[in-house]
């Protein structure tokens, strides 16, 4: 952390100025330390449509903000997401199909222009993001269901959906929904050309030049290099603890550790587990550890001749010991799910859900029954693509020997290789994009799935088909959680997957600043989860 | 160099930047899915075949080619895939970092390689000779991510003397120009030795001795410049080798390099930026072979006879 130091000046000179310089807000704002993040790696762009990756959500989730806001720190009792007001001060449906907010007044875009209404309308309209032909084709994955974005007036604005979305909330504080500034987005705009033509003008040019309300501005990008930000003091929610933050790319983890150690760097991300205990020993960096909102699964194709068997598929999912992969790989710092859900569902948890259970005697019994006659299986995995799926292969594919199934690890370069015929067993992970079931399993496993439609890995029984389908229908919230557990249960037994456990991200931190991370890769570095104390 | 030999020279290197674009071209291609790699592993099939609409890989595999090697040849190596920036106007960012290291290691490594080297070989087989070369052998053969991740280790972690990464400042130029300069150091000084061995046993330097010519004129005017040029060769053959040298260190030191952009480039499978890198290597390893034939050419009037001759 690096503080601005004043230089050694006659005590007379200090007397007659220090009054007025006190008084002077600048005076503050060059008091303030500049931080430096070290990355493994910098965002691929800065352009909140364009790419919603882990490099990339940690930057810029200090330019922009959402209507609502999930708040990671302080989750509800029961462990739900909670939301609560970003750029919106409230909201509420008016009628089963239109969804009014209140916007928050006062609030600046980085350009100095007010954010009202219209930067709604430039953030949400159909040619951007869920229109048929939507600039950002992703955008369609949350929005779908819009049918009409409108102004009200210039603090209200009215969501119309063809069919009510009982999380839409959710929708509005995840990934996709960081809201734009309409005045440079939309000084691209030409009468007559088409929207994908001057939008496509438009993101080239912000992409490296983001303009939104969030709390730092965005000043500098050196490719490989840096991305540097500056404390944006007319942010509604306070002015921001440092005065710029730096993320620097260093690719080395141990060229990260050494950094943070030395005092190059405030923060490092992306530290390994076994990287912990050591940096524990320096009095001055503390380890802070975060289970991820995602899965680390191992996907069975259904189809295959010799999977198609559901005992065997039972059998390998009852022979992995999650808890020895958990300690060894992860010093026991994650759980494993029980079932496709997380606590953060809220009132969609299904807390009795029993998951994926451990019982080689089980899986034994099972696999005795099965059709299986100790074939090779092929366990199919990009090397390194995921912290520890190497190792994690190695140890399942011994504790399936122990029950006496044969695997081959085949490592191959990409997903259309790991998907390719003949696919048998691979590793994959689950993002729980919204914490709700039609932010994730629907939408990996679901009627209209890629794993179903596309790649044809999964043929899902009718039980889990019609609960999915029902699901998507229910708004009533008793209802939608009870035909969730149904659907559980349901894809549990037909074991198109089993659940591994969700991995871990380690952050460096430099003693004196305050500082929490949260189970997304967003970096919070907004005045309610950031501030520096003494070193 | 005559000028035919020259052009014929000129061919052969135009030919081989050829060859390098096309299996460039070929294995970026069997590789795997750029947009795979841009969109990540849950993307929709809808998300990826818009990019590959967009960034025009939906085309024939020719098609692409063909557009590819038209464009280079007006000096257009396309767009970076994950950044949509002009490739060229990338690696022009980063090269002035790259030869400012990639030349510091390298001048620190001549400097070092062949003053040990020629002290080496006037003590043929006594105890500083044998230090020198035990020194050669293993800045020769420790990998450069190792010796760096030692450098970073007792410089910045143990003694907290030297920043590890970065290359803001000239303390931050160090450690990786040190990393770089031993692998150059040990290459040198093993060649500089074996050449001057050779020629220390030559006539004309023994006559040099009964004349009485003092040692260290014998060494400089007599000896070195007729060791030259395997040496000069060896030089070459690294100046060429400065870009595809500093992946390592770039990525170890974190230097915002051609290095670091390349092993990037790689991994996000960026097709543009790879090809324009590796073109613009296989350039630099052309030209410097070019100027070293020269050189030989200046430096040794037997060799102008020869080709003149031939």
């Amino acid at each position: 952390m690096t503080r601005s130091t004043t230089r050694k000046a006659p005590l007379g000179v200090v007397l007659g100025t220090g009054l007025a310089l006190a008084a002077c807000s600048g005076a503050i704002a060059q008091e303030r330390p500049a931080l430096t993040v070290a990355v493994n790696e910098l965002a691929r762009s800065l352009d909140p449509g364009e790419h919603t990756g882990n490099v990339d959500i940690r930057i810029y989730y200090s330019i922009f903000d959402t209507l609502i806001r999930r708040d990671f720190a302080k989750p509800k009792a029961d462990g739900g997401a909670n939301l609560v007001p970003g750029l919106a001060e409230s909201w509420s449906w008016t009628t089963p199909t239109t969804f009014d907010l209140k916007l928050r007044r006062g609030v600046t875009c980085h350009d100095g222009s007010p954010f009202d209404a219209n930067d709604v309308l430039a953030t949400f309209s159909p040619d951007r993001l869920w229109g048929p032909k939507a600039y950002y084709p992703e955008g369609r994955v949350y929005f779908g269901n819009f049918t009409q974005v409108e102004k009200l007036d210039d603090f209200t604005v009215r969501i119309t959906v063809a069919q009510h979305d009982p999380i839409i909330e959710h929708r509005l504080s995840s990934y996709m929904s960081f809201a734009i500034c309409d005045e440079p987005w939309n000084a691209f705009r030409k009468e007559g050309v088409d929207s994908k033509v001057w939008m496509d003008q438009a993101a080239k040019a912000l992409r490296w030049k983001p303009v939104g309300t969030g709390p730092y501005s965005f000043v500098d990008y050196q490719k490989n290099d840096k991305v540097t930000l500056a404390a944006f003091d007319r942010y509604f929610g306070g002015k921001p603890a440092a005065k710029t933050i730096t993320f620097r790319s260093v690719p080395e983890v141990a060229a990260r550790v050494a950094g943070l150690v030395a005092g190059d760097f405030d923060i490092a991300v992306e530290l390994p587990p076994d990287q912990w205990d050591g940096l524990k020993g320096y009095k001055d960096v503390s380890v802070k550890t975060e289970p991820l909102e995602n899965s680390h699964v191992l996907q069975f194709n259904t189809n295959d001749p010799v999977l198609s068997d559901k005992k065997l598929r039972h059998a390998m999912s009852l022979s992995i010991d999650r808890k020895a992969l958990i300690d060894a790989l992860w010093k026991g710092q994650t759980y494993t799910p029980n079932g496709h859900q997380l606590p953060s569902f809220g009132p969609m948890y299904v807390k009795d859900n029993k998951g994926y259970a451990y019982d080689p005697a089980l899986a034994k019994k099972l696999l005795a029954e099965s059709s299986y006659k100790g074939q090779e299986i092929s366990y199919r995995l990009i090397p390194n693509y995921y912290l520890y799926n190497v190792e994690a292969a190695q140890v399942i594919q011994e504790m399936w020997r122990n029950v006496g199934i044969n695997a081959r690890i085949d490592f191959v370069d990409s997903f259309k290789e790991v998907r390719k015929p003949g696919a048998q067993v691979f590793a994959w992970s689950n993002t729980y994009r919204v914490p709700d079931p039609s932010g994730a399993i629907l939408t990996l496993w679901g009627p209209d799935s890629e794993n179903q439609k596309t790649w044809k890995l999964y043929g899902a029984s009718p039980a889990f088909n019609d609960a999915a389908s029902e699901l998507t229908a229910e708004t009533d919230e008793a209802k939608r959680r009870a035909t969730f557990a149904r659907l559980l249960t349901a894809f549990e037994d037909d074991m198109p997957m089993t659940m591994l456990y969700n991995p871990v991200t380690g952050y460096g931190v430099k003693k004196g600043i305050e500082w929490t991370p949260y189970s997304q890769y967003y970096m919070d570095f907004r005045p309610s989860n950031f501030s520096l104390g003494a070193k | 160099m005559p000028g035919r030999l020259f052009l014929t020279k000129l061919a052969r290197g135009l030919l081989t930047v050829w060859l390098i674009v096309t299996l460039t071209f070929v294995a970026l291609n069997l590789s795997g899915d750029p947009i795979e790699a841009l969109v990540g592993d849950q993307a929709p099939a809808e998300v990826i075949a818009h990019y590959r609409e967009k960034f025009g890989l939906d085309r024939p595999l020719w098609q692409q080619y063909v557009s590819y090697v038209s464009g280079i040849a007006q000096g257009d190596f396309g767009l970076s895939l994950s950044d949509q920036r002009p490739a060229i106007e990338l690696i022009a960012a980063a090269l002035p970092r790259t030869l400012r290291l990639g030349l510091t290691a390298f001048v620190l490594g001549l400097l070092l390689g062949v003053g040990l080297g020629i002290v080496a070989a006037l003590n043929r087989n006594r105890a500083i000779d044998r230090f020198v070369m035990s020194f050669a052998v293993l800045g020769f053969s420790l990998p450069n991510f190792f010796l760096g991740i030692l450098l970073i280790l007792l410089f910045s972690l143990h003694w907290r003397l030297l920043p590890s990464s970065g290359d803001q400042t000239i303390w931050h130029l160090i450690l990786p120009a040190v990393t770089l300069g031993t692998h150059f150091a040990g290459t040198f000084a093993r060649f500089t030795r074996s050449a001057m061995l050779e020629v220390l046993s030559k006539q004309y330097v023994v006559a040099a001795r009964a004349k009485g010519v003092p040692r260290p004129r014998r060494v400089l005017w007599h000896a070195l410049p007729n060791a030259a040029i395997p040496i000069i060769t060896i030089i070459g053959l690294k100046l060429g080798d400065l870009v595809a040298g500093s992946i390592i260190v770039e990525t170890v030191f974190a230097v915002p390099g051609v290095g670091r952009l390349l092993v990037n480039a790689v991994t996000s499978r960026d097709f543009a930026l790879v090809q324009a890198i590796l073109i613009m290597t296989s350039i630099t390893m052309v030209l410097a072979n070019l100027a070293v034939d020269a050189i030989y050419a200046l430096i040794d009037p037997r060799m102008r006879a020869a080709r003149s001759e031939s």
